[in-house]
């Protein structure tokens, strides 16, 4: 049994120990990084990451203190702990409630299998190891990250990483050498450490640089299917009957002016067309979505002159069951559909309003859902900030050409209530959309004329005339004000496509946001609020169109894949807007054609360093006066001994020079060519003609001589 | 070799970023698309980072001969000729004169040196003229490899270890009867006064003895003992066994040099054979540093030694010494007899210096030869034979 536990020990001594306290030391600041990283995004509470902490430090100094031992006790106990933090993981996944949040615990795990790991750390591999698993707790922490305070951390984490890995190759590189060779040199040690500073910014500067470079033109694509869609109560709101409850509003108002900026007066049952007011940019909510998408809250089917109405009967819960919910067939439209996944985090109070980019097919939240009778989605109560939802839903996919090919047919009776028309329009409403629709042969093409209508002769402004009273709103809007903003445009474009026969609804909603580059969230802002339309068409349902602006298309294009595109993109329209007379497609090329340019010539550049050149010899810089016959001759000499290998150094004097080059030639004598060159060089008086002509013969024998040396060995030569 | 490769390293982390950039994907996570970026950003770097180690020039300084197993310093100098600065390095001399040296380079920059002196043991004999320099790379991460094998030349001739030896029986009274008449000494124009004989024609006038011839009443004149040097001739041939510096052969090298050494410092000339791939090497007349030189280029050759012998008789002539040394087994051993034997019947001294090939097993179990027929067959016609075996002192064995 004894010799059995040697064996065991003998087996676990460590081959190659790591010696480098250096290497630990930087190591040991990654996976503290790492889990500084997951206290920033909340993952881990302080109290832990500072436990964390204090047990790591201990821990790295134990395995530094032991590397050389078998360690085989700790090894037992580092097995029971790992044990007992699984057990401990299994426990919190009971308590989770989506495949979402296993995230977290597993963050925690990950964490704890670092602290008990630095117990074990005697070989270089395992501090590889340790490295690679911080990547872990940085990838887990920015898996949740929501904001910027993420980039600090990450930043810090790679000048570590950075050192880190060029220790590990350092002791890599280091392995059973003997000894290091050190440059001789007459630099100090403070040029030494200055040199080794602008390395390391150097690998810094490029590692960024290729980052970033990377970063921009690698495409993002958009996922298609989220399979763990993550959903939270964030806590109490307001509680509602069947009416849309808005906490900007004072419960069942429908306000006639404005009450609050940080809430949409357009969530409500009812849309006055005569509210008017600026919106605030505070962020709402924040959006994980596989595409950018309009996402729909309320559905308006009734329109009485002044106001659109959305249904106000109680909603129809969908079903008992848990999460996820199913959208009733009823409500569903055909065809070709794109599949959009979104996770709405909710930053600031929202209606009881289930948002979605277009038509909901399935709903992740905790809570109660119902439907009304427009197919619009209420919770039980207000959103409270915190709180979490996801939905998977479809956006019509069908193209204009799909769209056009589709046959005229009547909509069913039950699509009536979407072709009311009140009488307060009059028919000059229903004449102009004849007029603008005349040459429109399908239900697309009807569309989008009234939409191009709108988009030449129409002005937007939030501040637009408010109707007189007793006139009908969208009357006012198309034949008065002619500005306004998408309230007005969705309004009118749906009551002329009523007029023509066109079942047609009023949605409001938010539109996409500005996605944030660095988290991945789309983040909606408050004046993100919106309204558009949605247009039936027969076998396929509902369409978007937006009058107001361009409804994003299901397809993802170039720049929303590829940061670099977007950017691009960007840049050419405030480019254009500042240069009259530049189109953006044409600024957009010249941008392009810049950054081939500047690959290019990077390229062209970076081979043109790399193609292998020796130096011909670095001579010393002039010092004294110029160069006469005898330094020129010296030059040459210089140049021919470099040609050989034997180049002068930078630091060596002429005398060196000449002494090191006749070390084995049979004409040792160079007096007469060092006293030239010294006296032309740095003396009160040039040498006489006797004395150039001695001193050139010499360096001319020297040359010869050196001609007839063997060559200093090097891999050119060889 | 490749110059310039990734390491598996390289590979791990790559696809550590292609998952991350997959895991950013599905979770729609912007940071974690920084964090792929950031860690292919690693490999990029290093893809970018050419390390261009032909610009190192290298020099190696070591002693022109030294003796096997003694230790002497060698010297490595670096120089970077190029334009770039050369990055950390590993620096393996491959020099078979010694055992491989590995160091660790620090950055040079351009037209800086380094230079670095270690003491080193010459681990076997040989003559050595070049060796490779290794020089490797990684920097910065060490996720792409450069190597680049530098020749750097530079003669060292590692002489064989030697034995001072206090007696060897060349040329010493045998203890044999057979060899008396070998032993006789010879007659000549020496210093040593032998007696006096009847005179022959061709005799110098000088040379008769006046008083004796008056005696006996015809020319009489003196004799004196030849001046000879008896020759030793050393013939080295055999396999090898065993794993240099520890073989057979070696032991036969340092035995030859020992014997060599001996018999000049006792006045013998000595003569030294051995067979090439073609032909015979053959040394004549040196002084103790041709044959060390000689001996250090020896090679294990196993062939007949009866030709060898053949030259060395026509060297040695009667009354001289040839001195075989071989290994137990192989060609040599089997023709180890006949050369004996024809030593014998011209009249010279047979010496056989054998090593004990079993010595040199590991695991006796795995001989596939007779030991004791072959020691018994070279010790016909009562040879002197030394037997040397692993690990036993070599004078002991030879005195």
């Amino acid at each position: 049994m004894p010799g059995v536990m040697q064996s065991v020990r003998d087996a676990n001594r460590t081959r190659q120990p790591e010696d480098s306290v250096a290497l630990r030391a930087v190591v040991l600041a990654t996976v503290v990084m790492g889990a500084l990283a997951l206290a920033v995004v909340q993952a881990i509470a302080i109290t832990s990451f500072v436990t964390v902490v204090v047990m790591l430090c201990v821990a790295y100094y134990v395995s530094y203190k032991r590397r050389r031992d078998d360690n085989w006790v700790i090894k037992i106990g580092l097995t029971v702990f790992a044990l007992l933090a699984m057990l401990n993981f299994l426990r919190q996944l009971s308590n989770v409630a989506t495949l979402d949040e296993v995230r977290f615990p597993l963050a925690d795990l990950f964490l704890w299998v670092q602290v008990i790991h630095g117990f074990d750390l005697p070989a270089r591999k395992d501090l590889n190891f340790s490295l690679g698993s911080s990547l872990t707790l940085m990838a887990a922490a920015g898996s949740i990250s929501q904001d910027l305070w993420y980039g600090g951390v990450l930043l810090i984490y790679f000048a570590l990483a950075i050192v880190a890995l060029a220790l590990l190759h350092r002791s890599e590189i280091s392995e059973g050498a003997t000894a290091s060779m050190t440059p001789q040199s007459n630099r100090g040690r403070a040029d030494a450490k200055r040199a080794l500073n602008r390395d390391f910014l150097k690998v810094v500067g490029v590692t960024t640089a290729a980052a970033v470079v990377l970063f921009l033109v690698i495409p993002q694509p958009h996922a298609v299917r989220t399979f763990a869609l993550p959903f939270s109560f964030g806590g109490g709101g307001i509680g509602g009957s069947g009416a849309v409850t808005n906490p900007g509003f004072a419960s069942g108002t429908s306000p006639s002016t404005r009450a609050s900026d940080a809430a949409y007066y357009g969530f409500n049952n009812r849309m006055d067309l005569s509210v008017r007011g600026e919106l605030s940019d505070e962020v709402v909510m924040r959006v994980r979505a596989s595409a950018p998408a309009f996402y729909r809250g309320i559905i308006f089917d009734n329109y009485d002159g002044r106001a659109w109405y959305a249904p106000d009967e109680e909603p129809v819960p969908l079903g008992e069951s848990d999460p996820p919910y199913g959208y009733p067939l009823e409500h569903r439209s055909l065809g070709p559909r794109s599949i959009v996944t979104q996770t709405f985090y909710v930053e600031r109070e929202q209606p009881n309003v289930v948002f979605s980019g277009g038509q909901p097919d399935s709903v992740w939240i905790d809570g109660t859902l119902s439907v009304d009778e427009n197919g619009g989605l209420r919770t039980g109560g207000t959103l409270s900030p915190e709180s979490v939802y996801s939905v998977v839903s479809s956006r019509g996919a069908a193209t204009p050409d799909q769209l056009r090919s589709l046959p005229e047919e009547e909509a069913p009776p039950k699509f009536d209530k979407y072709l009311q028309i009140p009488d307060s329009v009059p028919p000059r409403v229903h004449d102009l959309a004849e007029r603008l629709t005349r040459d429109a042969p399908t239900r697309y093409d009807k569309i989008k004329a009234i939409e191009e209508w709108l988009a030449d002769n129409f002005r937007y402004n939030t501040d637009s005339p408010v109707p007189p009273v007793g006139r009908d709103a969208v009357d006012y809007f198309l034949f008065d004000s002619e500005v306004g903003f998408c309230e007005q445009f969705a309004a009118a474009t749906a009551i002329m496509l009523r007029s023509l026969g066109i079942p047609t609804r009023v949605i409001t909603g938010y539109t996409p946001g500005t996605r944030n580059p660095f988290t991945g969230y789309y983040e909606i802002k408050n004046s993100d609020a919106h309204a558009w339309v949605e247009a039936w068409f027969p076998r396929y349902g509902w369409y978007e169109f937006d009058p107001t602006f361009a409804v994003p298309p299901a397809e993802t294009e170039l720049a929303e894949t590829v940061p670099l595109a977007r950017a691009i993109e960007f840049l050419s329209d405030k480019i254009s807007v500042a240069i009259p007379g530049l189109s953006p497609e044409t600024i957009r090329y010249v941008l392009y054609f810049a950054i081939v340019a500047v690959v290019v010539a990077g390229i062209w550049l970076g081979r043109r360093r790399r193609t292998p050149r020796l130096a011909p010899v670095p001579v010393a810089a002039p010092v004294g006066r110029g160069g006469g016959p005898v330094t020129r001759a010296f030059r040459r000499f210089e140049q021919t001994l470099a040609g050989y290998g034997r180049g002068r150094s930078p630091n060596e004097t002429a005398a060196e020079l000449l002494r090191r080059a006749t070390f084995r030639s049979p004409r040792k004598d160079f007096s007469k060519a060092l006293s030239a060159f010294e006296k032309e060089r740095y003396g009160l008086e040039e040498p006489t003609q006797e004395e150039v002509r001695a001193a050139i013969a010499e360096l001319e024998r020297l040359m010869d001589d050196a001609a007839g040396a063997p060559r200093v060995t090097s891999s050119r030569g060889t | 070799m490749k110059r310039f490769v990734p390491t598996r390293r390289a590979f791990i982390v790559a696809g550590i970023g292609v998952m991350l950039f997959m895991a950013a994907s599905t979770a729609q996570a912007g940071w974690l698309f920084v964090l792929a970026a950031s860690v292919l950003g690693l490999v990029a770097t290093s893809l970018l980072w050419r390390h261009n180690l032909g610009a190192a020039a290298i020099e190696r300084r070591a002693p022109r001969r030294t003796c096997a197993g003694d230790p002497v310093a060698v010297g490595l100098t670096i120089h970077n000729r190029g334009r770039r600065t050369l990055p950390l390095m590993r620096v393996e001399d491959h020099f078979a004169a010694f055992e491989p040296t590995v160091v660790t380079a620090e950055r040079l920059r351009p037209g800086e040196r380094s230079e670095i002196e270690l003491v080193k043991t010459a681990h076997r004999r040989g003559v050595f003229t070049s060796g490779a320099v290794l020089l490797t790379s990684g920097a910065p991460f060490g996720f792409m490899r450069s190597r680049k094998a530098i020749e750097v030349p530079g003669e060292t001739t590692v002489v064989p270890h030697w034995a001072d030896l206090g007696s060897f029986p060349i040329l010493e009274p045998s203890s044999f009867p057979a060899d008396v008449l070998h032993e006789r000494a010879r007659t000549g124009a020496g210093q040593e006064y032998l007696g006096v004989r009847e005179y022959r024609p061709g005799d110098p006038q000088r040379a008769v003895h006046w008083r004796s011839t008056a005696r006996v009443g015809e020319l009489v004149v003196r004799e004196f003992e030849e001046e000879v040097q008896s020759r030793v001739t050393l013939i080295l041939a055999g396999k090898d066994v065993g794993d240099p510096p520890d073989s057979a052969f070696e032991m036969l090298v340092s035995a030859a040099a020992s014997i060599g050494i001996y018999a000049l410092n006792t006045g013998h000339p000595v003569d030294l054979l051995r067979p090439l791939p073609e032909g015979v090497a053959h040394l004549g007349d040196p002084d103790r540093y041709d044959i060390l030189d000689w001996l250090a280029a020896a090679e294990p050759i196993d062939s007949p030694v009866t030709p060898l012998v053949s030259q060395a008789l026509a060297r040695v002539g009667r009354r001289g010494t040839v001195v075989v040394l071989i290994p137990t087994l192989g060609e040599a051993a089997r023709d180890a007899e006949d050369a004996v034997r024809m030593i014998q019947a011209a009249g010279s001294r047979a010496i056989v210096v054998a090593a004990r090939a079993s010595s040199w097993y590991d695991d006796v179990r795995f001989l596939d030869f007779d030991e004791g027929s072959s020691l018994q067959a070279m010790s016909v016609g009562r040879t002197a034979v030394r037997v040397v075996s692993r690990g036993e002192d070599l004078a002991e064995c030879l005195g």
